[in-house]
């Protein structure tokens, strides 16, 4: 491996194309790939009994993981993070953790004419971690999906 | 620098602005309020009101906001976790107490790093003393009860049954004592290399625990500094320690192969894993000041599909960063 990527991703379009530009991106750059899930409910206290909400939370952001990873044909060779709590915060820190050399988040598009992006998580980013951040451009809107 | 006025500039300007804008208003239009005020006269009055006080909460917030995402960083500083600073995107009041945030927690992790040292080193010292003590002084006693219980067998037939017994649990209590020595001085380690210590450790731990042990050594790997390999040693030491302690596990991996400019150390096990994100103290807190010490990136992770994961990547190279250019 000639380095790790981490990529955070969701469910939502944003998530996807984060997704899929960082699969391409580890594939020709040989490079690990971990992808990070990071929900926003309130992150558990201590270290005692897990509640059942928080037990949830962390099998269904792992089915998620698990679900993406397959989709996209990473299935074997993705590792997968998740937590609950403040996305920037959680991601900068699985990127120190896992020693990464670049992350990849997605965008959403922004304004009545979607001309801009919207990219507040990887400007949050920047003041959490020294790794860079890759935005993925959003993918083409899906027919049908135009709002009023 | 967007914002070259002061935050009590800024204020100030907000606010005046809003009350005169009110003021004109009321001086300017057609308004007019009756004693006593008509439902439509009120109507008028609390719509000005509720729209200056969103337009002054918009604008403070706005103005405040960098105090807000400093308070957060406050409340979230962990300097095991070292590297993370607040930008700095304004020139005023704020900005300057954020850049002096940031040159705190610059002192306060070199600080942490330098006293960490110190301690770890303290430690190690503390711990080759007591191997040697067990070693030399316990072990000796144990093996001078061993010849005495061999006279007295001699001497006393009759009781050779019971004697044997004794010798047994004495021969038991010696290899504790060199089990408990080579643990607390890993002499392999300064001999013949952290490969060699690793198989050791391993080997060991698979039979006092009876969990399996599947190893992945690299033979070629970079060469790293002593304290490094110390490191890597004790983690992968404490990572073993708890999975015999917690984890439940039939199965561990211990790899330990080159990475990219590095060496990754991984100990994963199949075990039941922890719940969530575990409180880090006691062992997990001293992995994670060895790891912070040597500048590795250490990540305490659900393993797939079951277990804990335990991965360390330690840089190979320490690049030396150039003082300066002529």
């Amino acid at each position: 491996m000639r380095g790790t990527l981490v990529c955070g991703v969701n469910d939502g379009d944003d998530g996807r194309s984060a997704l899929e530009l960082a699969v391409a991106l580890s594939e020709r750059l040989g490079l690990r790939l971990v992808l990070a899930h990071i929900s926003d409910d309130i992150p558990p206290v201590g270290d005692g009994e897990e509640s059942v909400p928080a037990k949830a939370n962390r099998e269904g952001a792992a089915r998620l993981l698990a679900r993406l990873a397959a989709e996209y044909g990473v299935a074997d060779r993705a590792e997968r993070r998740s937590g609950s709590g403040d996305a920037a915060a959680l991601i900068g820190r699985i990127a120190a953790e896992e020693a990464a050399d670049l992350i990849v988040v997605g965008a959403r598009l922004r304004g009545r004419l979607r001309r801009g992006l919207e990219t507040r998580l990887a400007e949050q980013l920047a003041s959490e971690t020294p790794v860079p951040v890759l935005i993925a451009p959003p993918r083409p809107r899906r027919p049908g999906r135009m709002t009023a | 620098m967007k914002h070259p006025l002061s935050v009590f500039s800024r204020v100030f300007v907000v606010n005046a602005a809003l009350l005169g804008v009110l003021a004109a208003l009321l001086l300017f239009s057609p308004v007019e309020i009756d004693a006593p005020i008509r439902p439509t006269q009120a109507l008028i009055v609390v719509a000005g009101l509720v729209a200056t006080l969103a337009a002054n909460v918009i604008l403070l917030r706005h103005a405040l906001a960098p105090l807000e995402r400093l308070a957060q960083r406050m409340e979230a500083v962990d300097l095991l976790r070292p590297g993370q600073r607040l930008q700095v995107l304004r020139n005023d009041e704020i900005s300057r107490v954020v850049v002096a945030f940031n040159r705190m927690l610059d002192r306060l992790e070199s600080e942490r790093q330098q006293s960490g040292r110190r301690i770890l080193a303290a430690q190690e010292a503390e711990r080759v003393g007591i191997a040697r003590d067990l070693h030399d002084e316990v072990g000796q006693v144990l093996t001078g009860v061993l010849l005495h219980l061999d006279s007295i067998a001699e001497s006393a037939p009759a009781h050779r049954d019971e004697i044997d017994d004794a010798k047994q649990a004495v021969r038991r209590a010696l290899d504790e004592v060199r089990r408990i020595s080579s643990e607390l001085r890993p002499e392999m380690l300064e001999h013949l290399g952290l490969v060699s210590a690793l198989t050791e450790l391993t080997t060991t731990f698979s039979r006092v625990s009876g969990v399996h042990v599947e190893r992945q050594f690299d033979q070629a790997l970079p060469k790293l500094e002593p304290d490094a390999e110390l490191a890597i040693y004790r983690i992968a030491q404490e990572s073993l320690t708890n999975v015999a302690r917690h984890a439940q596990a039939t199965r561990v991996t211990v790899s330990f192969e080159q990475g990219f400019d590095s060496v990754v150390l991984r100990v994963a096990d199949d075990g039941r894993g922890f719940a969530g994100n575990p409180e880090e103290h006691g062992g997990l807190r001293s992995m994670r000041e060895r790891a912070l010490l040597i500048g590795a990136a250490l990540a305490i992770k659900q393993a797939s599909p079951n277990g804990v994961e335990v991965r360390l990547e330690v840089p190979a190279v320490r690049v030396v960063q150039p003082v300066g250019v002529l």
